[in-house]
């Protein structure tokens, strides 16, 4: 099926590797494949939680570039957003057919609640990142994949909108809310914290 | 930006460094560039294409089968047009001879066996009979042909003997025209 080609793939760009992919360059798509399977991985690693789940998207996205290499066109995107795109929907309709997904929209926020500073004095940097990576978790998934986006892969807005499908507008208060709530959890985190502390 | 923020930014930092420093395991990898390389398709993909057209080629033959068997069967038990179907002949001298002999006389017993047998006798070589309604009238040069499907009882008209017990089952009978359209003979052919 795919003719292998020996060709100079390690500086080329992106879009020269699809187009070689497209030629049946087998080098051009383990090249493509070197560059953005981390990405792919980690999003779907960090949606889900589950590495057995995450292998899987990771192969489904690249073998559906691979069924389909002219879908992509450059001039919408990046490669790798294109990519992360795949992911998304791969997993979107995982969560769907497998009916796990469990919508926690219904934790209360507490935006601009103000905290008193002396708890959060007593919290150590260890305890801040356990409680924001617990606290990422929890989050609702249309949240959860603001934060990994833009936070954690930090992809930019424009990158994250096309990903999602959505107005950048929308990604950003997407952001703001995930941010509130996980400034929310550190202070009930520092609470307890504080607590165990004194106790 | 508050102390609050400020520490969700710290530890989105520290989540951030350890979370790209995920990578996907190796065997994930292999897999996936032995399938790419060998330009073998994953076998999820192999399951959902390759049955379809293993599937569709003997439907295909079946459906073929069928159809032959179909038309076969319909060529053998195709009852003849009921329609008249003419040809152009010409006019066999037999008739000529069979139209000096004299109709034979009806028998009664059953339907178009009887009439077929009480006609028989005069029968000419091709198997047409002289109509004896068709006395007196000139030979055409160029006679028509023209099969149609018939009741016995109807060949009264010709002036043929029919016994009036004659099956109401129709018979295919050819008719020969002459070019006035009047009917000259008549042979039975079931």
């Amino acid at each position: 099926m795919f003719k292998r080609h020996r060709n100079r793939t390690t500086g080329a760009s992106d879009s020269d590797l699809v187009l070689a992919a497209c030629r049946g360059s087998a080098d051009a798509i383990g090249e493509l494949y070197e560059r953005h399977c981390a990405l792919v991985y980690r999003f779907t690693l960090r949606m889900s939680g589950k590495a057995l789940i995450a292998e899987e998207i990771t192969q489904e996205v690249f073998l559906a570039f691979l069924r389909q290499p002219h879908q992509f066109q450059a001039e919408k995107g990046a490669f790798s957003t294109w990519l992360c795109g795949i992911a998304r929907r791969q997993f979107w309709k995982r969560i769907e057919r497998e009916e796990s997904f469990v919508d926690i929209d219904a934790f209360e926020e507490q935006i601009d609640e103000e905290f008193p500073l002396g708890p959060y004095e007593l919290l150590n940097r260890k305890d801040a990142v356990n409680a924001v990576r617990a606290g990422i978790e929890q989050l609702p998934l249309w949240l959860k994949e603001v934060i990994v986006l833009c936070e954690l892969e930090e992809l930019t807005y424009p990158q994250v909108s096309f990903i999602l499908g959505v107005p950048i507008g929308t990604v950003r208060s997407r952001l703001h809310r995930a941010k509130a709530r996980l400034a929310a959890l550190i202070c009930t985190e520092s609470a307890c914290a504080v607590e165990e502390k004194l106790l | 930006m508050n102390n609050r923020d400020l520490r969700l930014e710290e530890a989105l930092s520290d989540i951030r460094r350890e979370h790209l420093h995920t990578t996907p395991p190796e065997a994930v990898k292999a897999t996936f560039i032995r399938n790419v390389k060998e330009g073998l398709r994953p076998q999820r993909f192999s399951r959902l294409f390759w049955p379809r057209p293993i599937l569709l080629g003997p439907f295909i033959l079946l459906l073929c089968a069928i159809g032959v068997a179909g038309f076969i069967l319909m060529r053998h038990t195709a009852a003849p047009p009921e329609t008249p179907i003419a040809t152009q002949k010409p006019l066999q001298p037999e008739i000529h001879s069979a139209q000096e002999a004299s109709v034979s006389h009806p028998t009664q017993s059953h339907a178009h066996e009887q009439s077929a047998k009480a006609i028989r006798p005069i029968k000419g070589a091709s198997g047409f009979i002289a109509l004896p309604s068709s006395e007196g009238l000139p030979t055409p040069n160029v006679a028509t042909v023209v099969r149609m499907r018939i009741k016995p009882g109807d060949l009264r008209a010709f002036g043929l003997h029919v016994s009036p017990v004659a099956s109401q089952q129709t018979i295919l009978a050819e008719f020969v025209v002459g070019e006035d359209g009047l009917s000259r003979a008549v042979r039975l052919i079931r």
